[in-house]
């Protein structure tokens, strides 16, 4: 007899709660940006491209996390208080912050003298993948958006599931900002839609790589643009690059894969970690917003591709030549530690 | 063997002639005809060789077709159930070349048996580099590897390529850094290859050595085959598993083809080693 699929009741739960969490504090933040569009605008903290990128990474840098930054610079466009452009460059900032965060613990480890190869290793191929993929995207995207290439995919708005919403969310919403300065409504949106993302981690499904045709990918070679699609597909529903990397683990019970295919696996990672940003923007009913983030995922996967097609090859060498020499000695590590902490600063300075 | 009538084929079946000298293999010389102005370049070219060989062997047989070089290679192949193909890299195939891929690769990726895939000549074979991914196809290297290695007193080398990269702070890294001598001490699953490798060269009193590299795979095979000078490389022909797997694994046997400068030569399951006598 044939065992009925189980339903985990418990994850739905999460789910539902996640989601529901995760809209109020887009609400949240829509509301708050624009009592605090003018407060910035006056304050001149982001002038240009470069501010918002600087401030994007320290920002991530903040939260220890990008995808909240992320949220927070639609909410700040939505709000006037930033350009297109502008937010787009925030959106690459918080991902640059974002893809630190993973290293930062096993770097100051390793500058203490403790031997971190371990981490340290996945996590710089993992930052240099990003990195190096993200400063060609980032020209591209700015680009596309400058020249509005992609306002015909603008959606239209569900005006029947806006009104819904207003209708669920506008009185919480309203009551919040009717005693909260709009820093505050903010800032609590900020922290409300980070634990709406720990509860959308709890409400996964179990994602089992084992059972696919990639059990393999600690011992064979696979090519790099299936894993590509693997890294798409994957983080398309963990939404996390981490949270991707972490499900490879169990693949391997000594705990290793091949690095040919972890860096084309990032790569694809890197492509759909914005799915949680596209949702939110979709929330914004703002058609503007939801260009922005598809210009960036667009931008990203079609400089992926040209290097997957074309130097796939030398793009490793590359990545993992730097990854070495950053790990060479700890006169390197420090310098790439001050550099990291000092080129979103100077971004903002600019 | 193969010709396609110029010079580097002729010289890349001398190759294979002094690598299987034995008396009892039996060769068979092939010329595929694609358009009738080369016809009688090639059948020169043939009975060129035909007089070289003679002397030494008792059964060469010449064999023509006309059609595309790749495609009457292969059917000659299936045809004949030979245990090795023996190719030139340089042909004259013109716009085809870009168009399909070469005729040494696409032979060496289809062909039903393992293909010598001669690039730049040596005079003689000295030194031999064996490629393993571990596993009985390794082991299958190993053991032709050790065929050629008695028919022309080469020394081996058998090397084993840890690309690997541990994924979290509990992955033991020990493996990732290990020496052959190591991991072989330590009676890791690489370490147990190496020594299976050691043991089959032992047994057939070839001299040689294990080796591990660590780092992208084709860029550490391309190294050592540089700083080893090695006369030839060994790899295995591209595992083809039924279903999905087909589409998703990499084919590194073809781009060793395309970075490797030596005679490469592809092993492939259906092969019994060559004669040594």
């Amino acid at each position: 007899m044939k065992r009925p699929v189980h339903i985990n009741l418990r994850k739905i739960a999460y789910g539902l709660i996640a989601l529901f969490i995760f809209i109020l504090a887009i609400q949240l933040m829509k509301a708050g940006a624009k009592a605090l569009a003018p407060l910035l605008r006056e304050a001149s903290l982001v002038r240009n491209p470069f501010n918002a990128l600087g401030f994007g990474w320290l920002g991530a840098y903040f939260v220890l996390s990008g995808s909240p930054v992320a949220a927070a610079s639609l909410g700040l466009f939505n709000g006037g208080a930033l350009t297109a452009t502008q937010s787009f460059m925030m959106i690459n900032g918080s991902r640059m912050g974002a893809s630190f965060i993973v290293l930062f613990i096993g770097f100051i480890y390793m500058l203490r003298g403790h031997e971190s190869k371990r981490s340290l290793s996945m996590g710089l191929v993992s930052l240099m993948t990003t990195w190096t993929t993200y400063l060609p995207a980032m020209a591209l995207g700015y680009t596309i958006l400058s020249n509005g290439w992609l306002n015909g995919f603008q959606p239209k708005a569900a005006s029947g599931l806006v009104s819904a919403l207003d209708a669920i969310f506008n009185p919480i919403v309203n009551w919040i900002v009717s005693w909260a300065p709009g820093l505050l409504v903010f800032v609590v949106g900020i922290g409300i839609v980070m634990f709406a993302f720990n509860l959308i981690d709890r409400a996964l499904p179990e994602l089992n790589l084992g059972k696919t045709g990639f059990g393999e990918a600690p011992r064979l070679l696979y090519r790099p643009i299936v894993m590509f699609a693997l890294g798409m597909a994957v983080t398309s529903v963990s939404m996390s690059v981490s949270v991707s990397l972490g499900l490879l683990v169990p693949l391997s019970a000594r705990g290793y894969i091949r690095i040919e295919n972890v860096i084309p696996y990032i790569m694809g990672a890197n492509v759909t970690t914005f799915v949680d940003t596209l949702v939110a923007s979709l929330l914004m009913n703002n058609p503007v917003a939801f260009t922005i983030v598809l210009v960036q995922m667009v931008s990203v996967a079609l400089t992926s591709i040209v290097i997957l097609l074309i130097s796939y090859r030398g793009y490793e060498r590359v990545v993992l030549g730097i990854a070495g020499w950053i790990t060479h000695s700890r006169r390197n590590q420090a310098i790439f530690m001050l550099a990291l902490v000092g080129t979103p600063i100077a971004l903002l300075l600019m | 063997m193969c010709s396609d009538g110029s010079s580097h084929s002729e010289q890349s079946a001398r190759f294979a002639a002094y690598l299987l000298k034995a008396p009892e293999n039996q060769v068979t010389l092939f010329g595929a005809i694609e358009n009738e102005r080369e016809a009688g370049m090639i059948k020169h070219s043939l009975d060129l060789l035909f007089a070289r060989l003679r002397p030494a062997r008792s059964e060469i047989t010449i064999k023509t077709a006309r059609g595309h070089a790749a495609e009457e290679i292969l059917t000659e192949a299936e045809d004949g159930d030979y245990d090795l193909i023996v190719i030139g890299s340089r042909g004259r195939r013109g716009l085809t070349r870009f168009l399909l891929g070469s005729t040494s690769m696409r032979v060496a990726q289809y062909a039903p048996c393992s293909v010598l895939v001669v690039k730049k000549l040596s005079e003689e074979i000295r030194r031999i580099l064996v490629c393993t991914a571990g596993g009985e196809p390794g082991l299958r290297n190993v053991r032709f590897a050790v065929a050629v290695s008695a028919a022309t007193e080469a020394d081996m080398t058998v090397l084993h390529v840890m690309s690997q990269i541990a994924l979290s702070e509990d992955s033991d890294l020990y493996d990732l850094e290990a020496s052959a001598e190591e991991l072989i001490a330590h009676g890791t699953r690489e370490g147990k290859h190496l020594q299976a490798a050691l043991d089959l060269m032992r047994a057939a009193g070839a001299r040689g050595e294990v080796k591990v590299r660590h780092g992208l795979v084709l860029d550490e095979i391309d190294a050592e085959e540089r700083d080893g000078g090695y006369d030839m490389v060994v790899v295995g022909a591209h595992y083809v598993p039924e279903g999905v797997s087909r589409l998703l694994l990499d084919n590194l046997t073809l781009h060793a083809l395309e970075v490797l400068d030596t005679a490469v030569l592809v092993v492939r399951e259906k092969s019994s080693p060559l004669s040594t006598a």
